[in-house]
């Protein structure tokens, strides 16, 4: 059965598709023809399947194939019941390609268990392997819970045969084939999915888009855009490029992506055919194999119901990762070596994403320091950026893991299976992203109209702008005036203030996606100046962050916002959360265009992020602390809202309390009446001020209440 | 593979290649890691570093190999000392660098993950905080004081417990 050939020395292609998601917020969506626009979702609520979910890891082992039957290939992998056994044998190729047994490694002969959720042995079915990794994924997508299933391995251990079938290569004639029993999981997937939904009553309706996807070398490519017409690596400069972004629902979506409405499967085999042409194509032209590139299928399901306007919405992504062989068993150089380093480096990214989250999940009870100081790289690569909420975020993942069970391939199995378990470690939260009632859906198309129609007006007010004004470069003070003065006067915006007047910044976005404009160079630049603007000071920015919706502001301006509102100040909806993260590549290519026009960096410190300005703290005595905790806000809030006073307690006085009271002594001492302290220096000041709150407490005279207030700062326990 | 020290090229965020022995890199729980998941001529052009600049990645070899003898670090973050005053001469001579610097050390040795550095590091920050008022450190770091009077107030208020104690009181 998961017989694709198996061509050792060279990589076999293998294409499929995969699956990132897509949700956006509404004014920054591409339009193109069939593309649909999404409402911006408002925040998942958890309902019932809302149970941290491990990723569901499945090892797939392949049947012997006949080069590997050929050449004596011993068996090196031993199942019992979920169990695999490897044992490990070690070879390297020569310079004439051929392989000789090595034996100084220090691998060579041992033999390794691995757990998964369910091995299939060679023997198992394509529905064996369906009915596990993809018929469960269907209720939970129609439910509004993202679904994920990534197929993982080395070129050659049957990841596009899972995945579609003997036809892969092909993913209509898949889909078409006659052949029910090879089909693979896309194909049997996707019929499973279409029926459901044609059998729904018909008070629901449905409306399902799709997007695909390639990473290549860090790049990544729209395999549907239009115009892509077999040239989807050429064409890039001439269309919007895809960015990954993220909403402060931490959903992922991609900028300026294609989306396309697919009504039935066999219009996502169409696209999938269509999507994989483009692959091929490029391929070509690169001189590789799809094997080489991630590819990524993203179907986005909405769904309606017609009584209550509950609304949810779920993607479904279907990855397909590159293989990821020793270069030299695969005989690489050059270019492919190039290749090979991005994509092993991506998948090595993801190594670290899935170590970071596991060492994270371990650690949780023992170490809050390797906790905080710890953060997951998913910025790292595209690639772990489009799948973080496949791997410990808002998904039900099922992973693949496809090995081939000949000793030859063992070394390369060995990282596979490696991979595998440690990500069944991984805890995932999936939410079902599920929308409200009416009035919050008229509440939101109500702001959102209200948007569009500011944005339209400021857009012909910029256009104006910008077809009065020369073209020849100009200082940045002049240009920032005329922005103003043309910008904000003709828009008959219903607020008045500038600081709440809509963002100079959502106007290069907006052109960008309305395909009818294209700029000079010259005209571009102008446009590029508007998103170093800062929405709430209309100032190019010094030192530009990331808000949870998404928009960069000045650091300093978005903080005394933050201070007074939890709204966005350019969206208006709810902020999920206060961090600001850095936009550095903003702030280098705002350097690069006004070098030496704007002030430095005010306070280097605070390039730091949080968790290491704490890890500095942590070298703090207390009374240290205490007055670098009156430094400023930023300082304020690293030094109170982390348990870093009980670990000073532990470990510079000797003394083991629990950290409610530490918190108490320092609330205490805004209200009890200042007393000398004993002479004896900090430690007993720590004791004496927890003996007088106890004493305070005692006597009935401060309930937790007050403390707690007193305190201003969060008690964790 | 040959006996004699094999050597690692990183390559820096701005474009600069440097060799280090294996052992030297292995420093860097980051790049040990790399080194483990990559095959030997994977690592043939270099590993890139997005993060840190040649003039960094030189003083973060520099501790290195100065250290490189060192046991490893004790894994047990709690039972670490919270002391500062045992920096080694050679250390403190080491962190006499520009405040940019040493931020953007804290930074690599991070991203790299080399315990050792960044808690030198860190104690020497700390060490610069110590025993100053909230406006000398403020002035230390050139950080701006965002408080409104009444949050000064109220946060003096919740830290004036320990100010007779420190060593700078009002």
């Amino acid at each position: 059965m998961a017989d694709d050939t198996h061509r050792p020395l060279s990589s076999s292609s293998s294409s499929s598709s995969s699956s990132s998601s897509v949700l956006s917020p509404s004014s920054s969506r591409p339009m193109t023809p069939q593309s649909r626009p999404i409402s911006p979702p408002s925040r998942p609520i958890s309902p019932n399947g809302d149970a941290q979910d491990g990723i569901r890891v499945l090892c797939r082992i392949r049947p012997m194939n006949d080069d590997e039957l050929a050449m004596g290939a011993d068996e090196a992998i031993e199942v019992s019941g979920n169990t695999v056994a490897l044992t490990v044998t070690s070879y390297t190729a020569d310079e004439t390609g051929t392989l000789r047994r090595s034996r100084d490694l220090r691998r060579d002969g041992r033999t390794y268990p691995f757990k998964f959720h369910h091995v299939f042995r060679p023997t198992a079915t394509q529905h064996d392997v369906y009915a596990l990794a993809g018929e469960p994924l269907i209720d939970d997508v129609l439910e509004g819970i993202n679904g994920a299933i990534i197929a993982y391995g080395q070129t050659g251990s049957g990841k596009t045969h899972t995945m579609f079938g003997p036809d892969g290569d092909d993913p209509r004639a898949a889909y078409e084939s006659l052949d029910e029993y090879h089909k693979g999981i896309v194909p049997r997937l996707m019929a499973d999915l279409f029926r459901r939904v044609d059998l729904a009553s018909d008070s629901y309706s449905f409306d399902v888009t799709a997007s695909y996807i390639e990473i290549y070398m860090e790049a990544l490519c729209d395999l549907l855009h239009p115009d892509t017409d077999g040239k989807p690596w050429e064409g890039a400069a001439s269309r919007p490029k895809l960015e990954i972004r993220q909403t402060s629902e931490n959903a992922i979506w991609i900028k300026g992506v294609t989306q396309v409405e697919v009504r039935s499967a066999a219009d996502v085999f169409a696209l999938l055919r269509d999507g994989n042409r483009n692959r091929h194509v490029a391929a070509t032209k690169m001189n590789r194999t799809s094997s080489r590139s991630h590819a990524v299928f993203v179907l986005t399901v909405h769904k309606s119901e017609a009584v209550s306007g509950e609304h949810t919405m779920a993607q479904l992504y279907l990855v397909d990762l590159a293989g990821s062989e020793k270069v030299s068993k695969a005989k690489t150089d050059g270019m492919r070596l190039q290749e090979a380093k991005r994509i092993n480096f991506s998948l090595h990214t993801l190594g670290r994403v899935i170590d970071a989250l596991t060492t994270h999940a371990r650690s949780k009870r023992s170490s809050r320091s390797t906790r905080s100081s710890r953060h997951i790289p998913y910025r790292d690569s595209q690639l772990t950026r489009l799948l973080s909420n496949c791997f410990g975020g808002n998904a039900r993942t099922s992973l693949i893991v496809n090995v081939s069970p000949s000793d030859w391939n063992s070394v390369e199995s060995l990282s596979t299976l490696m991979f595998g378990a440690r990500s069944s470690l991984i805890s995932n939260a999936p939410t079902a992203n599920r929308y409200h009632t009416v009035e919050e859906l008229s509440a939101q198309l109500k702001a959102a109209k209200t948007l569009i129609a500011t944005l339209t007006a400021e857009n012909a007010a910029l256009h104006h702008a910008l077809a009065s004004t020369s073209l020849a470069p100009r200082p940045l003070t002049e240009a920032i005036e005329p922005a103003r003065h043309h910008a904000c006067p003709p828009v008959n915006s219903p607020v008045a203030s500038p600081s709440s007047s809509v963002p100079s910044h959502h106007v290069a976005v907006v052109v960008a996606g309305s395909r009818q404009l294209y700029f000079s160079p010259e005209q571009r630049r102008r446009q590029e100046f508007f998103t170093f603007l800062c929405p709430l000071t209309n100032q190019v920015m010094t030192d530009p962050v990331v808000a949870a919706d998404g928009i960069s502001y000045d650091r300093l301006a978005l903080g005394r916002w933050l201070e007074s509102h939890t709204t966005s100040p350019a969206t208006g909806n709810e902020l999920l959360h206060t961090h600001m993260l850095p936009n550095s590549t903003l702030a280098r290519l705002i350097k690069l265009r006004y070098p030496g026009t704007l002030a430095p960096a005010i306070d280097a410190i605070n390039w730091l992020p949080a968790e290491l300005i704490d890890a500095i703290m942590r070298f703090l005595d207390p009374a240290s602390l205490c007055a670098a905790a009156r430094v400023s806000r930023r300082w304020y809030h690293i030094s109170s809202a982390h348990p870093v006073w009980r670990a000073l307690l532990a470990a510079d006085h000797g003394i083991t309390r629990d950290a409610e009271y530490v918190y108490r002594t320092r609330a205490g001492a805004a209200v009890a009446p200042r007393s000398p302290p004993p002479a004896a220096g900090m430690l007993a000041k720590w004791l004496y001020h927890d003996a007088h709150v106890d004493a305070l407490i005692a006597a009935g005279r401060r309930d937790p209440s007050t403390r707690a207030r007193n305190c201003g700062i969060m008690l964790r326990r | 593979m040959s006996g004699d020290h094999d050597m690692v090229k990183l390559i820096s965020s701005d474009g600069h290649t440097i060799e280090v022995p294996e052992d030297i890199v292995r420093k860097s729980q980051t790049l040990q890691n790399t080194l483990d998941d990559l095959a030997k001529d994977q690592l043939e052009n270099g590993i890139p570093l997005a993060n840190v600049t040649h003039a960094i990645l030189t003083k973060v070899v520099e501790w290195c190999t100065h250290h490189k003898d060192d046991p490893p670090p004790p894994e047990d973050d709690d039972a670490r000392t919270r002391r500062t005053d045992d920096i080694t001469p050679w250390d403190a001579d080491f962190c006499k660098v520009e405040q940019t610097v040493l931020f953007e050390l804290i930074l690599a040795a991070n991203y790299l993950d080399i315990k050792g550095l960044l808690d030198l590091c860190c104690k020497t920050v700390a060490n610069m905080i110590k025993g100053k008022s909230p406006e000398q450190i403020r002035q230390t770091f050139n950080i701006k004081n965002d408080f409104t009077p009444e949050e000064e107030e109220q946060v003096r208020k919740e830290n004036e417990w320990c100010e007779e104690a420190g060593s700078t009181g009002k």
